[in-house]
């Protein structure tokens, strides 16, 4: 039988390969193999001890119960079947999935999990929990897989069989495409990971056939893409209702500064709340109907509309009522009408100190980390409990990437401007979009839209990222500011820079149009407003070879790549061309 | 060179830095030509020359307090253009686009807005470069009410009766109103747009719609078709394509497609009262995609395709046709298909769906179009209403505000069509819509005399 951890002496337990050899070694050896989220999750059950009750009544904090399968766990089960071969190969992520449902797991630890899941028959989730992501303080969201699975078979083989393919679709997630092409990214070598697995009790409660939490987000203390007033260092909190898949997959959500809770979104219009707020939300099905694919992610997991969370009275304290007779959002539940997840009781009116807690626990895991960090987090109401799920360091602006006064300005700058959104180098953009300076007039922009779409479709259609450079305010509904495009019609775009010229003074949008778009795909946003000192080098520009020549418009590709630098700290922002050296 | 060439060279000459005021005058005034040589009384009285010039601009700063603390200058303006038929009226804008031309250019329009309306309402706009995206509501409050505490001294139920517009909607007309209230203490109907419980009008989501509708059916009754029974198409499914399709519906029309941005279905069946409240559900509440509805009732579904492609593509024939989801959404190819396929009748919902190519193909075409300014006239309408109602004290019934709507339509449309007759251009709701809101406008300032 495998070592496991007395419960009392370790906040978690630990199934591992490596044998018993005495309480305080195995401690030390668990932690060296229960990977960075694990790790994570230990600092900061310590770090929860520290949080102020008195400033956060009513609310129950917690980690839920959790069970980590270590490293030496995997690295058997990798030794043991003949995966290496595929795993490190180019096929695709299914055949990978596939041969590591056909693998066995080590016999040794077989025991340890009919036995937990003897103690555990709620819901649970099965999470990565890799090396590298504790070694490198690489966040690594969203690139390993988790897997939810309901738990509540009649006989304990079923559940059994399903916990077991869950844990070696989390192994086999190791090997996947995205994960291999981040690894890349970040210079880390894939070879070298280790799978770590957690089996953490879900936080959730059941309503028939459906389990989920009332509430669900993700906290980050530093934040690349603050919407005024709020700064990178006051953070962003996305809030869902339901699982947190919403939120780490990018979808509708409610995004805030935790320092100014009550100011929305930048949403146009009531109209625009409605469309761009959370409607859909996902749950683990209960249900004994569910379509077997145990190399799909989402197998037990179903999305459901508002609606049904509204029959499962779990939305109190998270909506606003909109009166279609007046065009007007009511917080909570008071009145008739469509929900719309605005979150206002929690963040207006206080119902529970949620925001207060929110804050606390980015500020105390800030200080003992000595980093900005990421949190994810799911709640359930009445009683109020909530329950820290991930704790990951964020990717902050190294050193390397502090741009200088001088580089605004250097000789090789081709953009360079002190209102940037984003963060990092980007270098493998060779297209350019422009609005042509001269011919350029507000009285064409909607001609101009449809050329930036022309452009758009057969620059993504021949998967071709570019920079799109505009004049005015992007996305406006007036088309006398900027051009009024939607972002589906510039979406191929991963840098944008929104200009300013003599016959184009106006306020910028500075990303506000689309701010959940330029997050979610890491759009380097650049405004240069008339007051900067900084302009684009034309010259240059209008001597690169032209691909497309529209009325208004010329899309240009280079010979080389464009390097894009965002100092995201100081939003600053600079794209060198390619005829000159990059400066080291 | 001619007299609107003269107000134009003006125009150009003094109005410096306000190239969207000048972009429109000059729109207007050249729609106005076939009248001129009609009307040498307005030359004489020089009606052109004084009409784009404002009676008065209002510009004040607006000074409030941010939730930090810090203090805030905006700038609030109030241009009052003409109010020759009745009050001014016109809405106040709070976006940072926001400046003297702007507001200037969106005013002179209103003029003949409201004046196509049939109902005494001058011309106004007015608003600032305040955003209310992004700001608490604590801000947006301190900021309205800072707006109101210069603005009050310049409105009133028979001076001047402001509306929402863009970042102006129920919530700043509600704290607008109840600032005023405050400082005049006088409940008289000073803004519109206001919530039911304060003063507001029933029918007011369905008036374009509704307006839409009502408009065609003249249409048609000019040449003796009745909707009844007419297969109609209706993009879009907001507000506007979903009470034109409830219309449709009652007056006996058969609305065979919607759509959203997601795709089109065409139900050949026609969207009777039980369809129509599953759209209302899935687009109000569930805020889903049409696309349930192609699977709940086994229609085809167009995914990525707007109403007027799937038409053209699908060579379906519709006599009547909506257009109420976004501008420029009929193009000529469009309006080809639709007259090659039997289209008689356009009615625009949205503002501008048509554009210019298309507008002509309907023309040359003899279909009968009625463009936006005039067919989609039920929402200023119904803010007309909307005074009427608070200056008499009383509320009407649904049924009542709706069968005023009607009468209202009905006058646009006789206006507008006796407009293109007398101007040689009959049926020609284009023309007959530019000329009969200024006619109105012309005759009432001349009738003034010189002031």
């Amino acid at each position: 039988m495998a070592a496991g951890m007395p419960e009392e002496l370790y906040p978690f337990k630990l199934i591992s390969m490596i044998r018993k050899r005495g309480t305080s070694e195995i401690s030390l050896d668990g932690q060296f193999e229960i990977g960075g989220k694990a790790l994570g999750l230990l600092n900061a059950r310590e770090m929860l001890t520290e949080i102020n009750s008195v400033d956060v009544p009513g609310i129950d904090i917690d980690i839920p119960d959790m069970v980590v399968i270590g490293t030496s766990v995997f690295d058997a089960f990798m030794e043991r079947n003949p995966l290496a071969e595929i795993a490190f190969s180019t096929v695709k992520d299914n055949r990978i999935a596939h041969a590591f449902q056909q693998a066995t797991i080590p016999f040794e630890v077989l025991g340890d999990l009919r036995n937990l899941l003897e103690k555990w028959s709620m819901p649970l989730a099965i999470r990565s929990s890799g090396l590298l992501e504790d070694s490198m303080q690489q966040p690594f969201a969203g690139v390993y897989l988790t897997k939810m699975i309901p738990n509540n078979a009649v006989d304990l083989e079923t559940r059994f069989q399903k916990l077991v393919e869950a844990i070696k679709f989390v192994w086999a997630s190791t090997y996947f495409q995205v994960a291999k092409d981040y690894c890349k990214a970040t210079n880390l070598d894939i070879h070298t990971e280790k799978m770590a697995v957690i089996v953490q009790k879900m936080v959730g409660k059941r309503h028939q056939n459906r389990y989920y939490p009332e509430l669900s987000g993700v906290a980050r203390s530093y934040n690349f893409y603050p919407v005024k007033p709020a700064k990178p260092e006051d953070g962003v909190v996305s809030l869902a209702l339901g699982l947190g898949k919403t939120v780490v997959d990018g979808g509708k959500t409610w995004t805030y500064s935790p320092k100014y809770p009550t100011i929305p979104p930048p949403f146009k219009t009531i109209q625009d709340t409605l469309q761009e707020t959370q409607n859909e939300f996902w749950l683990v099905n209960m249900s004994e109907e569910y379509e077997y694919n145990p190399i799909k992610e989402t197998e037990y997991m179903l999305q459901e509309n508002i609606q049904t969370a509204e029959k499962d009275q779990v939305l109190e304290h998270l909506v606003s009522t909109y009166d279609l007779e007046t065009d007007r959002l009511s917080m909570g539940m008071g009145g008739n009408g469509p929900r719309v997840l605005t979150f206002a009781p929690l963040l207006h009116l206080r119902t529970i100190p949620f925001n207060n807690l929110v804050n606390q626990i980015l500020q105390a895991l800030e200080s003992r980390l000595s980093y900005p960090v990421e949190i994810e987090f799911a709640m359930t109401f009445n009683p109020h409990c909530f329950s820290l799920l991930q704790v990951r360091p964020m990717k902050i602006p190294k050193d390397s990437l502090v741009i200088s006064e001088d580089e605004l300005t250097g000789a090789n700058t081709l953009i360079a401007s002190k209102h940037v959104l984003g963060n990092g180098i980007l270098e493998n953009v060779q297209d350019i979009v422009y609005v042509k300076p001269d011919c350029f007039d507000l009285k064409l922009t909607k001609q101009i839209a449809m050329e930036l779409e022309n452009h758009n479709k057969r620059l993504l259609a021949e998967n071709r990222p570019y920079v799109l450079i505009v004049f005015g305010r992007l996305g406006t509904l007036d088309p006398w500011l900027g051009i009024p495009v939607t972002w589906g019609q510039i979406c191929g775009a991963r840098v944008i820079v929104e200009a300013t010229q003599d016959n184009v003074i106006v306020e910028l949008s500075q990303g506000s149009h689309y701010f959940h778009n330029i997050i979610n795909l890491d759009v380097k946003y650049f405004s240069m407003p008339y007051s900067q000192p900084y302009r684009i080098d034309w010259d240059w520009l209008q001597r690169q070879p032209v691909e497309h020549e529209g009325v208004s418009t010329r899309h240009v590709n280079l010979d080389q790549s464009l390097t894009v630098k965002v100092d995201g700290k100081n939003g600053w922002g600079i794209i060198y061309n390619n005829e000159l050296k990059t400066p080291a | 060179m001619s007299v609107i060439q003269d107000v134009i060279a003006n125009l150009v000459e003094k109005e410096i830095g306000q190239p969207e005021f000048i972009q429109a005058a000059i729109e207007v005034l050249h729609s106005l030509e076939p009248m001129v040589p009609k009307h040498p009384e307005f030359i004489k009285a020089k009606i052109y020359d004084r009409i784009v010039i404002p009676d008065r601009v209002i510009m004040f700063r607006v000074p409030w307090v941010d939730d930090n603390g810090e203090v805030q200058i905006n700038r609030g303006f109030r241009v009052q253009f003409n109010n020759a038929i009745g009050p001014y009226k016109g809405g106040l804008r709070f976006h940072p686009s926001v400046n003297l031309g702007i507001i200037k250019f969106l005013g002179f329009e209103q003029i003949f807005k409201n004046s196509l309306t049939t109902l005494p309402m001058g011309g106004a706009k007015g608003g600032s470069d305040f955003d209310p995206k992004g700001k608490s509501d604590n801000e947006v409050m301190h900021f309205c009410q800072s707006f109101m505490r210069e603005l009050y001294r310049h409105i009133g139920a028979d001076t001047d009766v402001p509306a929402g517009d863009i970042g102006v909607g129920a919530r700043e007309i509600g704290f607008l109103y109840g600032y005023y209230l405050k400082i005049v203490n006088a409940n008289t109907s000073v803004l519109t747009g206001k919530g039911l419980e304060y003063g507001g009008s029933l029918i007011r989501p369905e008036a374009t719609g509704y307006g839409a509708v009502y408009f065609a059916q003249e249409m048609l009754a000019t040449r003796d078709i009745d909707i009844n029974s007419k297969t109609c198409a209706v993009s879009g499914s907001g507000n506007v394509a979903q009470y034109t399709i409830e219309k449709l519906i009652q007056l006996g029309a058969k609305a065979i497609t919607i759509s959203d941005s997601n795709g089109t279905i065409v139900d050949e069946a026609g969207i009777d009262q039980e369809k129509l409240q599953f759209i209302l559900e899935l687009k109000n509440y569930r805020r889903g995609r049409m696309s349930e509805y192609a699977q709940k009732y086994k229609v085809p579904y167009f995914e990525n395709k707007g109403v007027w492609d799937v038409l053209r593509e699908q060579n379906i024939k519709v006599k009547v046709a909506f257009p109420s989801a976004h501008e420029n959404e009929i193009d000529q190819n469009n309006a080809q298909a639709l007259v090659n396929n039997g289209c008689y009748c356009v009615s625009e919902g949205a503002n501008m769906p048509s554009n210019l190519d298309a507008v002509n193909v309907f023309l040359n075409h003899n279909v009968l179009f009625g463009p936006g300014k005039a067919a989609n006239a039920g929402g200023v309408a119904v803010s007309g209403l909307e005074m009427a109602q608070n200056s008499i004290r009383m509320t009407w019934s649904r049924e009542e505000v709706d069968q005023k709507l009607q009468v209202i339509m009905k006058n646009i449309h006789r206006n507008a069509l006796e407009a293109s007759e007398t101007y040689g251009r009959k049926g020609n709701y284009v023309v007959g819509a530019n000329i009969a809101g200024f006619m109105k406008v012309a005759k009432a300032m001349q009738a003034y005399g010189i002031v």
